[in-house]
């Protein structure tokens, strides 16, 4: 069976005038270059059409690619500045209906992606470890993550199919992200390991 | 404020239900505590990241698709659009043969996503949590997830539902002949020629009218979770979109127009997108920054650089003169009036016992109802030099377009009818239709004339081909009289309250009519 291209391989047709090449980058680091961007945005448009311009930034600075580290780092370095620029834009604008407090957020978010206090290798690997991290939820807190984050649900039409309280909930949501974090943080000490 | 108050607040917060004197609070709390900030940051993007992550196999391959629309839209890295648009335009392979891997943004797109599998019925990530939630679930909560309508996978086709000339769909690589019934895959780009026009429905209702000599590229239907996409390469394209339809997204290259419940024009001819809103509101992006939305009867130029602002359609004069039998409106008079403030007119009411000579010379255009009586008629119209457009039978003989009722040149059709012929494909005033068009949605009593055989016969009544349906006369043609049109003069197939029984080819027609009439 044929082996599929490295990215090195398909850099080189890229830079050779092929898109289907850069077709298939995008293909492959998609994923990874949309969860950064979910990290620090929060409207779902707003990652996908910021993840375009990544890609679009990517392609025509394809040159620039020294292949120092690889090319998916290569591209969430770009995300990261992108990510910024698009916060500091928010901010200036004075994001429409954005509360006081998620610009201040946004100004954090902003800061740290310039500062590059998170490790380029964690921003590879974190979304990984998330999702990993998900698939070991109890079935409890993964339904409830299931309802509220991937249905949509509000928290109070599931409080009250479940005669729960909706305060209870938002509480159990925010231990249910907790352990996620730690779970998170272990996966990542783990593969930083030698 | 103790640690359970803080992340009281904190949930509250995340979950969008904290007041403003919290809020304020809150941020006053982490912008000094920066172990706390830093602890709650990071909750933050686990919450940002699971309601962003997009691990599902399907928006993987939709966003590629889409990736490949926008730098086909931006023109970025390489020449395929261009490529495909100078193989559409008349260098494109006879059917059958393949367009080469790399020359056409359909061929590109079909490439990546047959590598994939497309368009599964499920999240994948979803199903897994939802596999290990059912277990402990309650039996009322299972049986209203089980009541609940499967997410359905969008089908991403769009419809072609009419294609009128030469239409090509791009599909797959291939070119093939567009034909009316046919469906167009997802991804797929259509391509009109010279005096072709084709149509487009969506999903939710939404109908891509498709103007001569235009491209389109990537065309999505439905995305997930979101309404249609699609590309304007070049050329000329009328969107509707119903009121509780999915948003649609056209991208060209210079910006992009997201709608829902509104009708826009767009026209990619040149270096810039002009966007007019027909009737709702738009919402326009320039690629180089800027968003503004746009109401009916306005318009703006989407370019380069240049920053977005609105105009009315119609700068300057922009009131015209409708002339109708009763200021209490008909249905027809109604909807007559309702399409011409959405093309951008003020509509300035006149029964024709208020039309003062004056008055009518200062208007752009005079649009005459079949409502009035023309007996009352107190302000000769045949030498004012002022565009009219008119589907009131008994004035076309004093007008000296057609013949007086009784003189078999004109009147009411006999028979209730609902379809016409386009007989002058290659005029404006055909909107881009030929053959036989459905003009209304059901048969109604419409209006004809038997013009000077030296006017531009745009349609006749099916098996009549000589009582025209639409007509006119250009500036300075000769008249049925002999003399000369003292500016343009059109004549339309409409009847008291046929306007309210259009359907988007009449209103097409109707638009088109008003555009040539008065020199837009």
């Amino acid at each position: 069976m044929q082996e599929p291209a490295g990215d090195d391989d398909l850099i080189a047709r890229v830079r050779a005038g092929s898109p289907v090449a850069f077709s298939e980058l995008v293909r492959r680091h998609q994923g990874a270059v949309r969860g950064l961007l979910a990290r620090y945005l929060r409207a779902r448009d707003a990652v996908d059409d910021l993840a375009q311009e990544v890609f679009l930034a990517a392609l025509r600075g394809i040159d620039g690619y020294r292949g120092d580290a690889t090319f998916r780092l290569w591209l969430l370095a770009i995300a990261r500045r992108h990510a910024a620029g698009h916060l500091r834009d928010q901010i200036r604008r004075r994001a429409r209906g954005a509360n006081v407090l998620e610009l201040a957020i946004m100004g954090w978010h902003a800061d740290a992606l310039e500062r590059g206090v998170v490790a380029a290798r964690d921003d590879e690997l974190w979304l990984a470890a998330l999702q990993d991290c998900l698939g070991r939820l109890p079935a409890e807190s993964a339904a409830l993550v299931s309802a509220h984050y991937f249905r949509a649900e509000s928290l109070a039409d599931i409080a009250r199919r479940h005669g729960k309280r909706e305060g209870a909930l938002r509480m159990t949501l925010l231990r249910i992200r907790q352990a996620l974090r730690e779970c998170v943080q272990r996966r990542l000490m783990v593969e930083s390991e030698p | 404020m103790t640690r359970p108050e803080i992340e009281d607040l904190w949930a509250r917060f995340v979950a969008g239900a904290l007041p403003e004197a919290d809020l304020r609070e809150l941020a006053r709390l982490l912008e000094t505590d920066v172990t706390l900030r830093e602890e709650l940051l990071a909750d933050y993007r686990v919450d940002s990241s699971l309601r962003g992550l997009p691990s599902d196999r399907d928006d993987g391959a939709l966003f590629v698709h889409e990736f490949l629309a926008r730098a086909a839209a931006e023109r970025t890295g390489s020449a395929f659009v261009r490529a495909v648009e100078s193989r559409a335009r008349g260098e494109l392979p006879t059917r059958g043969l393949k367009v080469a891997v790399g020359l056409g943004l359909a061929a590109i797109a079909a490439g990546v996503v047959s590598a994939f599998v497309l368009f599964e019925t499920r999240d994948s990530r979803q199903a897994a949590l939802e596999q290990r939630g059912t277990m402990t679930l309650p039996v009322a909560d299972r049986a209203a997830r089980d009541d609940a309508p499967e997410p359905r996978a969008p089908s991403g086709a769009a419809d072609l539902v009419r294609a009128t000339g030469d239409v090509s769909l791009i599909v797959d690589g291939e070119r093939q002949q567009g034909r009316a019934g046919q469906s167009a895959p997802v991804g797929s780009g259509v391509w009109t020629g010279e005096g072709s026009a084709a149509r487009l429905q969506l999903a939710g209702g939404t109908t891509l009218e498709v103007g001569p000599e235009t491209l389109l590229a990537s065309v999505f239907g439905e995305r997930v979770g979101r309404g249609g996409r699609v590309v304007l390469v070049s050329g000329v394209l009328t969107v509707g979109v119903p009121p509780r339809a999915l948003p649609l997204l056209v991208a060209t290259r210079h910006g992009e127009v997201t709608a829902t419940g509104a009708s826009f024009r767009l026209d990619a001819s040149g270096a810039a997108t002009k966007v007019v809103v027909l009737a709702g509101r738009a919402r326009l992006q320039g690629r180089s920054g800027g968003e503004i939305h746009v109401e009916a009867g306005r318009q703006a130029l989407i370019s380069e650089g240049a920053s977005l602002d609105t105009t009315p359609t119609r700068g300057g004069a922009t009131t015209i003169t409708f002339v109708v039998g009763n200021a209490l409106l008909g249905p027809g008079d109604e909807a007559v009036r309702g399409r011409l403030e959405a093309l951008g007119f003020n509509v300035a009411l006149r029964t024709p016992a208020e039309l003062e000579t004056g008055q009518l010379q200062s208007s752009p255009l005079v649009v005459v109802s079949s409502t009035i009586t023309s007996t009352d008629l107190r302000v000769p119209l045949r030498d004012l030099a002022v565009p009219i457009l008119s589907w009131e039978e008994s004035l076309l003989d004093d007008l000296a377009m057609a013949g007086a009722r009784g003189s078999g040149l004109g009147g009411i059709t006999r028979r209730p009818v609902a379809e016409l012929v386009i007989k002058a494909t290659n005029h404006p005033l055909s909107a881009g239709l030929r053959d036989t068009v459905k003009i209304t949605t059901s048969n109604t009593p419409m209006t004809w004339g038997a013009p000077s055989p030296l006017a531009i016969w745009v349609a006749h009544w099916p098996g009549r081909p000589a009582d025209a349906a639409l007509f006119a006369y250009e500036s300075g043609m000769p008249m049925l009289d002999g003399r000369p049109a003292p500016a343009r003069r059109t004549a339309l197939f409409l009847f008291d309250d046929t306007a309210a029984l259009l359907t988007p080819d009449g209103w097409a027609l109707f638009d088109a009519a008003v555009v040539w009439t008065s020199g837009r």
